[in-house]
């Protein structure tokens, strides 16, 4: 029997035909391919390669952008596959939120006709793999410091510098690097193999086991001057793509809150102390009101977002505002699943406590829940408190 | 080769069955339609033949409108084209019958090589209309087919039976009614799916022309008595061995 998860305020019923039938298709992948295989991925920390093909082929590597290979399905389509996929694990997820909203937007959008041609098609269909160089080991919360350089030597630039705590890093084909030049900061284009260029994976991580985390590395590394992104000049076509991927994440996590709910739920009502079962007792009834509670919202906000992002008109503030309460929103819940879950919940046997692992990362990663606080606070206020 | 499959949308009674008041219906709220299982692995071979060996895969399907979202579906697979007929009156005004011979009118317009069935529906599990539309267009028919093969311009099919299979050999046009489990049905990929949305799906209105089959009563089969743990691990086997005695299961 196939997932269906709660659904309170009938969102679904809001679906048309074509949505419903894109979030069967990733619902069903989810079931069928990533849930079977995810728990021996996440204790042996392995990227399971085989499902990049089948991601390809179905159409979720950056499913929103229309032409080049790619699906073009809706805001709110795109959504339902970021929830399905992280609803298997949030190493999933990122590998497509990396691929679609950090790689090939940035390529779609900043691109030259001929870099779209060249990579567009093949990162659809999963046969290359992108990945997205922005932080570095000193600057993480504050990118526009970075002190990566390209340096102009006649047809080429010669990049030096090192970006860390980057997805896909050791599987991709090509990476979108932000550096700084005489001209401010451009995005380049550097693919594996380019002399001086090493791509190394970050170990003993205890969350985001299953994804591909790591450095690169640029020494003397010559990239052709037209591997540059015309379009992309300074820092923000960066934190453009960086509200690409914030979207993806505020959908992911209802997707992550929603499998350990459903477990907790189910295993409440099977699990039985003191004569019956525990979902009787008002402790865990109030921790599964709460849970509901909380993910209703969470469904609500992206529900609305999808349409804002559909007309164009979503903004860096609302797109924050919603990464920073779902993942937080997703962390409660999955906390409270485990917990229900008693001392079973601390095994792979169960879900929760992977995705409890997971969204430790999925909170400080593409903008910390602080900074998101920030911004927030920056646009209610108009003072900035980190600029 | 052009194929013709014939598809039915039913009610997901995966999660929930009730059986409405009058006793002749099943209750619909809450449940979603989904394509037949039979059907789904009509389509899959139907697609896996054209990409094989060429050709156009054609879905007919009699239902209400809302059926075309289920034709859809089968066009995001990979089928080129739908055609729906829309059924006119009440869902038990349409037997069987009138069922197979709307669907026998509509290929008379079809040009195809192969029609292909799903065993039977998932809900009327009735089991009539591939083979009544054989019948009704004087068309070699095979039921339950569960592999096709092409060998030498002639088609080989096998179908299971007691001790065994059956193996015909056919020429086209000819109607086969395939069973679930021959194939893993793909998922419609999200490409498939927006060019499926962009695809016109002809309809034509048709009425029931033949008495229906009268549903006199649905019931739910009892309820079966729970199992019995007899113990854990091998300390168990004594006990199992007994109850298997006492049913005269081992001896």
């Amino acid at each position: 029997m196939g997932f269906r998860g709660a659904d309170l305020y009938e969102l679904d019923s809001l679906l048309n035909e074509e949505q419903r039938l894109i979030r069967k298709t990733a619902r069903e992948f989810v079931d069928e391919e990533v849930l079977p295989i995810i728990k021996g991925a996440f204790e042996v920390r392995r990227f399971p390669t085989e499902l990049i093909p089948r991601l390809g082929e179905l159409g979720f590597l950056g499913a929103n952008l229309e032409g080049y290979g790619a699906a073009g399905v809706d805001e709110l389509s795109y959504g339902l596959v970021m929830e399905e996929l992280e609803r298997g694990d949030s190493a999933i997820r990122s590998f497509a939120s990396v691929q679609g909203g950090l790689v090939m937007w940035p390529i779609y959008t900043f691109g030259s006709e001929e870099q779209k041609e060249r990579w567009l098609p093949r990162l659809a269909r999963g046969e290359a793999v992108g990945c997205f160089g922005l932080t570095e080991p000193e600057f993480g919360s504050n990118p526009g410091g970075l002190q990566t350089r390209a340096d102009r030597d006649g047809d080429y630039y010669v990049l030096n510098g090192v970006k860390t705590w980057i997805t896909n890093a050791t599987l991709a084909d090509v990476a979108l690097v932000w550096a700084r030049t005489d001209e401010g900061i451009r995005g380049f284009l550097v693919e594996r193999g380019t002399p001086g260029f090493t791509q190394a994976k970050i170990e003993h991580k205890m969350s985001l086991r299953t994804s591909d985390t790591g450095e690169l590395v640029f020494t003397d590394c010559r990239i052709p001057a037209e591997n540059m992104l015309p379009q992309a000049q300074g820092l923000k076509p960066a934190l453009m793509c960086l509200n690409q991927a914030r979207y993806s994440i505020a959908w992911g996590a209802v997707g992550a809150a929603l499998a350990c709910y459903e477990e907790a739920r189910a295993y409440a009502l099977e699990r039985v102390q003191f004569g019956r079962p525990i979902g009787s007792f008002q402790l865990i009834q109030e921790k599964l009101a709460e849970m509901l509670t909380e993910i209703t919202k969470a469904q609500l906000l992206v529900f609305r977002l999808a349409q804002l992002k559909e007309e164009g008109r979503a903004d860096h503030v609302q797109i924050s505002l919603a990464k920073r309460n779902n993942v937080a929103m997703a962390q409660m819940v999955a906390r409270s699943a485990r917990e229900i879950l008693g001392a079973n919940g601390i095994t792979l046997d169960y879900q929760a406590v992977r995705h409890l692992m997971n969204l430790e990362a999925v909170k400080t990663y593409e903008g910390t829940h602080e900074i998101h606080t920030l911004i927030l606070g920056e646009a209610i206020t108009g003072l900035s408190a980190f600029k | 080769m052009k194929i013709v499959v014939c598809l039915k949308r039913v009610l997901d009674t995966q999660e929930r069955v009730e059986i409405a008041p009058d006793g002749k219906r099943l209750v619909s709220t809450g449940l979603d339609y989904v394509m037949n299982t039979h059907d789904e692995c009509a389509v899959e071979e139907a697609i896996r033949i054209k990409e094989a060996k060429g050709g156009q895969v054609t879905v007919l399907s009699l239902g209400p409108s809302g059926a075309t979202e289920t034709i859809r579906e089968a066009i995001a697979m990979g089928a080129d084209e739908g055609l729906l007929l829309e059924a006119e009156g009440d869902e038990e005004a349409w037997g069987p019958k009138s069922t197979a011979s709307a669907l026998a009118e509509a290929l008379k317009g079809l040009e195809f090589d192969l029609v292909f069935f799903g065993l039977e529906s998932g809900d009327g599990s009735h089991h009539q209309v591939g083979l009544a539309v054989a019948e009704a267009l004087g068309l070699p028919a095979v039921d339950g087919v569960k592999k096709i093969d092409f060998q030498d311009g002639k088609i080989v099919v096998r179908r299971a039976v007691e001790l065994g299979e059956e193996v015909f050999e056919l020429e086209p046009p000819a109607v086969l009614t395939l069973v679930d489990g021959m194939n893993r049905p793909r998922h419609p990929s999200l490409r498939g799916i927006m060019l499926a949305k962009r695809k016109e799906i002809k309809t034509i209105k048709v009425a029931p022309r033949e008495e229906p089959l009268r549903l006199i009563q649905l019931r739910k089969p009892p309820e079966r008595a729970g199992g019995e743990i007899l113990g854990e691990g091998k300390g168990a086997i004594p006990k199992l061995l007994e109850k298997l005695h006492e049913a005269g299961l081992v001896r």
